[in-house]
């Protein structure tokens, strides 16, 4: 019996080290939450403005929907569902871009007659188009 | 033929039969490669071998007893059968054969298992120790198949894993045409030792669980090459080895600490702190010192004073492969889901590390592009992060950035690997405790002998 009670000891101070020593935690980063996210560019220019609305509109949006920013982003891609209805989302997509322009018009990084043609772009493009521009190649 | 060549060989058939049970594991990555499968689908090349060899050591003993001179012949006619399924292994087109052919070679290897027992009896001229060299032969085939098996899928490929078989069985032929025959069964009793074969059975899952997911993990998960990963795993077997050398204490009192060594270890493998290498060498020393102090002892102690030898012998290979079959068919599901949940999670924590780095906006949709091809390319496993990086020309002052990023990238995909592994390896640690159950249980049958067995 001692020496299954030994036995048992040095298991228990084996996983007592190995919790000790973060075991347990060491998983993979959460996403931040998308209300909280202050949003910033390295770029100058229209690069740089381009950058900031397109994450300001994925994270208010996410905010708004109550998912992580970059399952939005997935779903907005076609890679994931959400389980919430395209025109919903897409939806929630273009309000949040047109709040992120208004913020970049009210900073003065946008003028007023850009700000017009991009709401209007905006409005008309279909949301891969407008993704394609932001966040992909077209950029 | 001299009897310890004979007798070696004898071991060596075993020791191929039983290494049969894990060998692939460290060629399963490249097995699912090749056949472009689901990671379900391909754990039945490794769940198919010990499922028909715990189906079949019972009946193969049987046979064995049908008729004097019974197991020259079974072992004889077991071997042709495993040659030619490791043949058909190797040349296999598509994964159904190989499946199919895993049988083949899980009868066959059954027959061999069941007829070398007696052979061995017979050889060693005394029932304890033929029973020490089989269990002690067996349990090393099956504790060096994960690193044998890495080894040659590194050097060579996984089908020469089966061909290297072929020449091996076919030079124990040569032991089973001049062996003695079997010596007279002394009397004793007939029924089946249920305590120590239910402790065989958790004991053989756990044994499973540590050698097959820490592989999976190790290659898998931590994008190791095969050949480190097998380097890596053999401290366990050598640690077994090791503990197998200590004497003293009766089978129950050894089966428990065997039981709470495994179950700590597996434990430890679940709650790994970061992913190297070097936290999985104490949880292997502990799961290798457990099942070396447990399994060849609970072996004996299952056949002592029982007749027929090699019917109970059957038992044995049966207990312990249905451990091995029940580990694989419980955890490979969950597994499974755990990865594709961590995958998800990996795939959103890379995203924010990108969206959140302070790279240049183009450079960032460079680094996400390309690491997009990886996934694409690496199908379903664990992504290449160095070339995605690799050919990224970073601009003015960024380098160290996104140096920064890769390692980020590479810490989140490390820690969802390992998180994957976590639920598999706590639940194994609650296979190998409850062997505990039936060897805590108030005493009932026979005697144990004091251990002589190596694991």
């Amino acid at each position: 019996m001692k020496a299954v009670l030994a036995a048992a000891l040095a298991s228990l101070v084996l996983v007592a080290v190995y919790l000790a020593a973060g075991g347990g935690d060491y998983e993979p980063g959460a996403p931040p939450d998308p209300c909280r996210i202050q949003t910033k560019s390295q770029a100058d220019g229209l690069t740089g403005t381009l950058e900031r609305v397109g994450l300001n509109a994925l994270a208010g949006s996410a905010c708004e929907l109550k998912v992580p920013r970059e399952r939005l982003l997935l779903a907005l891609a076609g890679e994931e569902d959400l389980g919430i209805d395209d025109d919903r989302r897409n939806e929630s997509f273009r309000t949040g871009l047109r709040d992120a322009l208004r913020q970049e018009q009210d900073a003065g990084n946008v003028d007023e007659s850009t700000a017009f043609l991009l709401d209007q772009a905006i409005g008309i493009l279909p949301v891969d188009a407008i993704l394609d521009r932001l966040f992909g190649e077209g950029l | 033929m001299r009897r310890v060549p004979r007798a070696a060989l004898l071991a060596i058939a075993v020791g191929l039969v039983l290494a049969d049970s894990s060998v692939v594991t460290l060629a399963l990555p490249d097995v699912f490669a090749e056949y472009d499968v689901t990671p379900s689908a391909v754990s039945w090349v490794l769940t198919a071998y010990n499922l028909v060899l715990a189906l079949a050591s019972v009946p193969a003993a049987l046979l064995v007893l049908r008729r004097r001179g019974g197991a020259r012949q079974v072992a004889f006619g077991g071997l042709i059968v495993f040659a030619v399924a490791s043949l058909l292994c190797a040349v296999a087109p598509s994964l159904t054969v190989l499946v199919a052919a895993r049988c083949l070679q899980g009868l066959g290897g059954a027959a061999v298992a069941c007829a070398a027992l007696v052979l061995l009896e017979a050889e060693t001229g005394s029932r304890a120790r033929g029973a020490a060299v089989w269990g002690a032969a067996g349990a090393f085939g099956a504790a060096v198949g994960p690193a044998v098996g890495g080894l040659l899928t590194e050097t060579l490929s996984w089908q020469s894993i089966f061909i290297l078989q072929v020449p091996l069985a076919l030079v124990c032929l040569l032991a089973v045409r001049d062996a003695r025959a079997p010596i007279a069964e002394p009397a004793g009793e007939r029924r089946p030792d249920i305590r120590h074969l239910v402790a065989i059975g958790f004991l053989g899952a756990g044994l499973t669980a540590a050698l097959f997911l820490l592989v999976l993990l190790l290659v898998a998960g931590w994008r190791l090459s095969p050949l480190t990963a097998a380097l890596a795993v053999s401290i366990m077997p050598l640690a077994a080895l090791s503990a197998a050398r200590i004497r003293g204490g009766d089978v129950r009192t050894r089966g428990a600490v065997g039981a709470v060594l495994t179950a700590g270890g597996l434990a430890a493998l679940g709650l790994m702190p970061s992913a190297s290498v070097a936290w999985t060498v104490v949880p292997q020393v502990l799961i290798g010192i457990g099942l070396g102090l447990s399994l060849g002892p609970l072996t004996e102690a299952a056949i002592h004073g029982r007749t027929p030898l090699v019917l109970h012998g059957g038992w044995t290979l049966a207990a312990r492969h249905v451990g091995v079959v029940a580990a694989l068919a419980l955890l490979t599901p969950v597994f499974t889901a755990d990865l594709d949940t961590q995958e998800q999670r990996a795939t959103e924590s890379v995203l924010a590390r990108i969206l959140d780095s302070p790279l240049d906006p183009r450079t960032k949709i460079d680094v996400g592009l390309k690491l997009a091809d990886e996934l694409n390319r690496a199908e379903g496993e664990v992504p290449e992060i160095a070339p995605a990086f690799a050919g990224i020309e970073p601009r003015e002052g960024e380098a160290p950035r996104l140096e920064a990023l890769q390692s980020r990238v590479e810490d989140e995909l490390d820690r969802a690997a390992t998180t994957a592994f976590e639920r598999s390896f706590l639940i194994a640690a609650a296979l190998s405790l409850c062997a505990l159950v039936p060897l805590l249980l108030p005493a009932g049958a026979p005697t144990a002998p004091r251990t002589r067995v190596a694991a």
